[in-house]
């Protein structure tokens, strides 16, 4: 009888731990032939006010009335949108958002500048989109969840950036979310990480699942980075995602759920493993030793002067601990052409060098801000890459 | 001997109000050492401090972002 107690017992502890451990194998690793590189040719400085401190949380790129080029960035600390122009690096405005009142935005942490009079502002707090202007007026806003107090669970939140920007797509904005937290198997096929604002009529749908293969399985990948998701776009207005745990890119359209799955890992990236415990209750030491510890990838980007994409792989630490600074991570810088054929890859150093969340691309190549051995935080300095055949 | 307590408490005044004076100075001085890029990242890292909370959140340490979680009362992401 106690015999049979104790295999009883034994029983139900097996099933009731459902985790598995997902092992992500890059299936050409050290298979593959580099022809190009990325080496430095440039660099751009942009020199900041008094209450602007390098590392802006987000930037967007765009083209005046004029042509020109300006490069905008959200400075958190007063609540505005910085411009400058990018081709001589001089500062031309800002616009500065209210924290209180009814033109109220409580902390902007992305935004999208249509034109001056349509200025969309996630509003990070509220889980909405704000529409404003360059007079910092708000003139509507765009609920992004639920009168639900559970809504964490089925709806994303945003962790916007510049390598994570707000795409506009035919007349639709997308905004790539997340889920912060491991999805639980029977939820998977359901929760949708993209939302897809119709700007016409303000309705949201959402879209976009996280792949099984990776994600499935009750597996555990705890800690918002792993599940944060990173889009492209590519020429033809397709998406493309790059899921950090994955050696493979994911291609769809903005309004549709299937994919199309293509190569896009790095000839050094090792076997990507979920944490090995139940996702409920992992204590956050074993959380940020496992990412340090794994490779990871993260941003993908289109470079429409080359035709070619990058993706970045943040390497992992072997020996890392709770107590190692993720800026340790080696960045390496994937090339690949317009069909996610492998061209090389780049390590650019650390995160103790570079800021990789602020990378963007202009006709002079690949811009990220670099922050050097010794900070100068009177500064916004961006290095610019450009790709170099190996002979 | 009441004049000299009235010494001895004027003079643990005295050094009181130094001791006081010399940690006030130091406080200001540290207050100013602040500079704008720390005070970015303090603002990216405070989502521990907030209490009491008005929505349940989770604290990510890797991001150093509170954000809505069910359940969880790490911090406010109303408030960080």
């Amino acid at each position: 009888m106690t015999k049979y107690a104790y295999f009883l017992i034994f029983i139900l502890s097996i099933s009731s731990c459902t985790h598995y451990t997902i092992k992500v194998v890059n299936e050409k690793k050290g298979e593959l032939t580099a022809t190009h590189e990325l080496v430095i040719n440039g660099e751009k400085k942009f020199y900041l006010d008094s209450v602007t401190a390098p590392f802006p949380p987000y930037m967007q790129l765009i083209t005046d009335s004029s042509g020109n080029q300006l490069l905008t960035f959200l400075n958190p600390y007063n609540n505005s949108i910085y411009f400058y122009n990018y081709t001589d690096t001089n500062y031309i405005n800002r616009i500065q958002y209210y924290r209180e009142g009814a033109n109220a935005i409580l902390k902007p942490a992305g935004y999208y500048i249509h034109n001056m009079d349509s200025i969309y502002i996630y509003n990070m707090p509220m889980t909405e989109i704000v529409l404003s202007n360059n007079a910092g007026t708000v003139n509507g806003k765009i609920s992004l969840r639920s009168n639900d107090p559970e809504w964490p669970l089925y709806l994303p939140q945003y962790l916007l950036s510049t390598v994570n920007p707000i795409y506009e797509l035919d007349r639709h904005l997308i905004l790539t979310g997340q889920s912060f937290f491991s999805i639980p198997k029977q939820d998977l096929s359901k929760f949708r990480f993209s939302a897809c604002i119709d700007i016409q009529n303000n309705q949201v749908n959402y879209f976009h699942t996280y792949p099984e293969e990776v994600y499935g399985k009750n597996s555990n990948w705890e800690g918002g980075l792993p599940t944060q998701v990173y889009p492209a776009l590519s020429p033809n207005g397709s998406l493309v995602y790059s899921f950090p745990p994955s050696h493979n890119l994911y291609i769809t359209n903005y309004n549709t759920d299937q994919y199309k799955k293509v190569y896009g890992g790095s000839n050094n990236a090792n076997t990507i493993r979920s944490i090995d415990r139940e996702a409920k209750n992992t204590l956050d030491e074993l959380v940020v030793a496992h990412y340090l510890q794994q490779d990871m990838y993260a941003a993908v980007l289109y470079d429409k002067f080359r035709n070619i994409y990058y993706r970045f792989l943040l390497k992992g630490l072997p020996g890392a601990t709770f107590s190692t600074p993720k800026e340790e991570k080696p960045i390496i810088i994937i090339i690949m052409d317009e069909n996610f054929n492998y061209l090389g890859e780049t390590n650019i150093g650390t995160g103790k060098e570079w800021n990789w969340n602020n990378t963007f691309i202009t006709r002079e190549g690949l811009n990220i801000e670099y922050i050097g051995d010794d900070l100068n935080e009177d500064y916004l300095t961006f290095k610019i890459f450009s790709l170099n055949s190996i002979n | 001997m009441k004049k000299k307590v009235i010494k001895l408490v004027g003079a643990a005044l005295l050094v009181s109000a130094t001791v006081l004076n010399v940690s006030l100075g130091k406080a200001k001085k540290g207050t100013e050492s602040i500079d704008l890029l720390s005070l970015s990242r303090t603002a990216q890292a405070a989502c521990e401090a907030a209490e009491p909370w008005s929505a349940g959140g989770k604290c990510l340490q890797l991001s150093q972002v509170c954000v809505f979680a069910v359940g969880e009362t790490d911090c406010d992401p109303y408030k960080s």
